[in-house]
């Protein structure tokens, strides 16, 4: 096998936000290029690079992922949930809607990963404790909110879902 | 950040993921999770020329009880 047909590009199948998508890819795209670049998807943003800050946090499988640490073929035939696939029609997704009540952004970069990572912590714990909630956001850094807002949110988000489990 | 091109293999057992271990040698590495090996090759301290993706693979992740024993796969 040459080289050059060693770093082929490659065929995806992925499920973006209930879409399904077909997609030739470098082996070395890393996921959250691939989402906001061949996609359009651009929701999901793209913060340190280096796996600790977590805007680039999308679900795969069900689940919060740090898209900048993934490559695209790894996402291959799985489901992808973005930031821009939470909400249902004109309904906000209840961890959207506590970030407007409680003034949960500021700049709004941490945000979409801050929303994925709650939300996928409210599917599995639908009435997180306070210390339970900011352990589930050690992953996501913010610059400007100082966190207090954020915590306010969540705690609002899984009031509203009332114990129940929102399955997206 | 990206790493420098390489080749990308999904074994579909854990039979064809040794297979294409010893075929590739020091050129192979495994990718598993990958929060050690990508972040690595992104900031090209490491440029491996082929992964070997074990995520494809049934069967490595999960936790058994078998007889007295715990068994926890790696890939848990």
């Amino acid at each position: 096998m040459t080289a050059e047909a060693e770093y082929a590009a490659l065929p995806i199948t992925v499920t973006v936000n209930g879409v399904k998508h077909e997609a030739v890819v470098e082996p070395r795209t890393l996921l959250v290029y691939f989402l906001r670049e061949q996609l359009g998807l651009t929701g999901t943003h793209v913060g340190c690079d280096t796996s600790q800050c977590g805007a680039c946090t999308i679900h795969l499988n069900d689940r919060a992922v740090k898209s900048c640490t993934i490559l695209a073929v790894q996402a291959n035939s799985k489901k992808i949930t973005t930031i821009e696939g939470l909400a249902r029609d004109d309904d906000f997704h209840p961890v959207q809607q506590g970030f407007r009540e409680k003034h949960g952004l500021q700049c709004g970069y941490c945000t979409p990963g801050m929303i994925m990572t709650a939300a996928d912590l409210l599917r599995t714990n639908a009435n997180p404790t306070e210390e339970e909630i900011k352990h589930a956001l050690e992953g996501n850094l913010c610059r400007c909110t100082g966190y207090v807002n954020i915590v306010e949110s969540v705690k609002w988000a899984a009031e509203k879902m009332g114990g129940k489990n929102v399955s997206r | 950040m990206f790493p420098a091109n390489f080749g990308y293999v999904a074994p579909r057992s854990l039979d064809e993921a040794l297979h294409l271990l010893q075929q590739h040698g020091e050129d192979g590495k495994l990718l598993a999770g990958g929060h050690s090996l990508l972040p690595a090759m992104k900031l090209r301290l490491a440029s491996p020329r082929t992964l070997i993706d074990l995520g494809t693979v049934p069967g490595l992740s999960g936790v058994r009880l078998e007889g007295n024993r715990l068994r926890i796969g790696a890939l848990t």
